[in-house]
């Protein structure tokens, strides 16, 4: 800091004192870069460039302390040091309760004290700014793991033969996670059923109407809603609790049988679930796929059955999965893509989930831009 | 009209025209994704407000996400409050992969060709 040229902005109509204060801060040798504004509107349009304001109280246009709230309401307002009279030194307490770092009395003020006051109010402010942004990022990480604590849940699959994994990872550079959320319920009959969906868009609105449908899914099939039901209320529900009209769900539900023999699933504009049994991905039957949750009001989603062999895992994922580019093509991923990846990893052994998301990112030539969400079901039995 | 995508150095293309009384030509190309959906809906929500037959003519997209999809669901919807007749043009695999993919298929009014669209 000591050597570190400083800008102050010096609001001062009167030329005696502004040359006064010129004086002083030459005297003592401070790498400063002075400009002036002689009135409060005149300041406030330089004030962007400052790092340390001396502001006199008495201007043409602002009288008092109204002009140091008017600047100090300004956004990354900086630091303000108040120049008052020899008989004002009370206006000077009053301003360092308003919020004035400090004040110096025109007459009774060195250029070594000036200096002083410089430095420790800039320094002072920047202590401030660090400490309010580290309170920031405390705040958006504390948001965030609500929100996953929202999105994310703990699976009720307590004494199931089901195996399950999930993963999830924001997209891009973002810090807050978009619409993407998973569950999975095993009711008493022994049936599991599970969720994913994508809540188009990215963002806190996303993500809370994801936390609010992953909820609402939740509470239907513990109410044993028949699973043909389920979605029809999400669609209401999305359509009541949306922020705009272009807003809409996609969303895979998967229903295993107690026998684990055979599954129903239903896509809601979603990919279709990936079928793994051993080294070999069970290409599923070509279904009529439906629309997303929020598009038509009144649809009927319909269920499609599927045998499961022994040994089999179930993937539902997002379409951040195959949304990613692919090097030297325009295309992106796709499916067909996706299924030779995890063919190649499935030759390794069971443990997939990672090394494919990993060659995924790096055939994207790094972060995917959307979020992934992948929910693997697992024969227990 | 030109938007940059400053995480990829893509671009989308949006080329307007007028061929005929009431009837809106917008031909888009490049990337449509959640940095450039907002500048196709802009121009979709707003040259649907004068009604007529609106064409989307999708030829030249190579990249169309679901921000891109959320804004041809919430046109269709405008359209259908102006009384508009919103037609997409969709012959570009990297368009109707994921237009079937979502089921959107059966929501949008798809064409081959412009000249299909407006016959």
């Amino acid at each position: 800091m000591r050597n570190k040229t400083v800008r102050v902005l010096l609001v001062e109509d009167d030329d005696g004192d502004a040359v006064l204060v010129e004086a002083l801060l030459e005297e003592a040798s401070a790498p400063f870069v002075l400009s002036r504004a002689e009135t409060l509107a005149e300041a406030e349009r330089m004030l962007s460039d400052a790092e340390c304001v001396l502001l006199d109280l008495g201007l043409p246009d602002s009288q008092g302390l109204a002009g140091l709230r008017r600047l100090l309401a300004k956004p990354n307002a900086p630091a303000i040091l108040v120049l008052t009279g020899l008989d004002d030194e009370r206006e000077g307490i009053d301003a360092v309760a308003a919020g004035a770092e400090d004040y110096l009395i025109k007459g009774k003020v060195d250029g070594e004290l000036l200096l002083r006051g410089v430095r420790y109010a800039v320094e002072r402010r920047r202590a401030e700014d660090a400490q309010r942004k580290l309170r920031e990022v405390e705040l958006l990480a504390s948001e965030r793991s609500r929100l996953e604590r929202g999105l994310l849940p703990r699976a009720l699959l307590q004494n199931s033969d089901v195996g399950l994994e999930v993963r999830y990872q924001p997209g891009g550079q973002r810090m807050l996670l978009g619409g993407d959320f998973y569950d999975a319920v095993g009711m008493p009959d022994g049936t599991v059923h599970a969720i994913i969906g994508d809540v188009c868009g990215h963002g806190p609105d996303e993500a809370a109407l994801g936390v609010c449908l992953r909820i609402a899914w939740r509470a239907l099939v513990l109410a044993g809603e028949p699973a043909e039901k389920v979605l029809k209320t999400l669609d209401q529900v999305l359509v009541a609790e949306r922020h705009g009209d272009g807003i809409f769900t996609t969303a895979c539900m998967v229903s295993v049988a107690p026998d684990r023999r055979s599954v129903r699933y239903f896509l809601a504009g979603h990919p279709e679930p990936l079928l793994v049994t051993g080294e070999e991905i069970v290409e599923l039957p070509r279904s009529k796929v439906g629309v997303p949750l929020g598009v038509l009001p009144d649809y009927t989603w319909a269920g499609v059955d599927v045998p499961l062999p022994a040994g089999w895992s179930l993937a539902c994922y997002t379409d951040g999965l195959i949304e990613g580019r692919v090097p030297d093509d325009v295309d992106r991923l796709g499916v067909e893509r996706l299924c030779e990846i995890l063919a190649r990893h499935l030759r390794n052994g069971p443990t997939w989930v990672d090394p494919v998301i990993a060659e995924v990112t790096e055939l994207n030539g790094g972060p995917l831009d959307d979020d992934v969400a992948i929910l693997l079901l697992k024969d227990g039995k | 009209m030109t938007v940059q995508d400053p995480r990829a150095d893509q671009t989308i293309e949006l080329s307007v025209r007028q061929p005929a009384p009431g009837v809106t030509v917008l031909a888009v190309s490049g990337e449509v994704d959640m940095v450039s959906a907002p500048t196709l809906r802009e121009a979709l929500v707003n040259g649907l407000g004068d009604g007529g037959t609106f064409v989307v003519d999708m030829t030249g997209v190579t990249f169309l996400g679901s921000a891109g999809l959320a804004v041809l669901v919430e046109a269709a919807r405008v359209a259908q409050q102006h009384e508009a007749a919103l037609k997409v043009v969709a012959k570009a695999r990297a368009v109707t992969r994921p237009l079937e993919a979502t089921g959107l298929g059966e929501v949008l009014s798809l064409h081959q060709t412009v000249e299909e669209a407006l016959a």
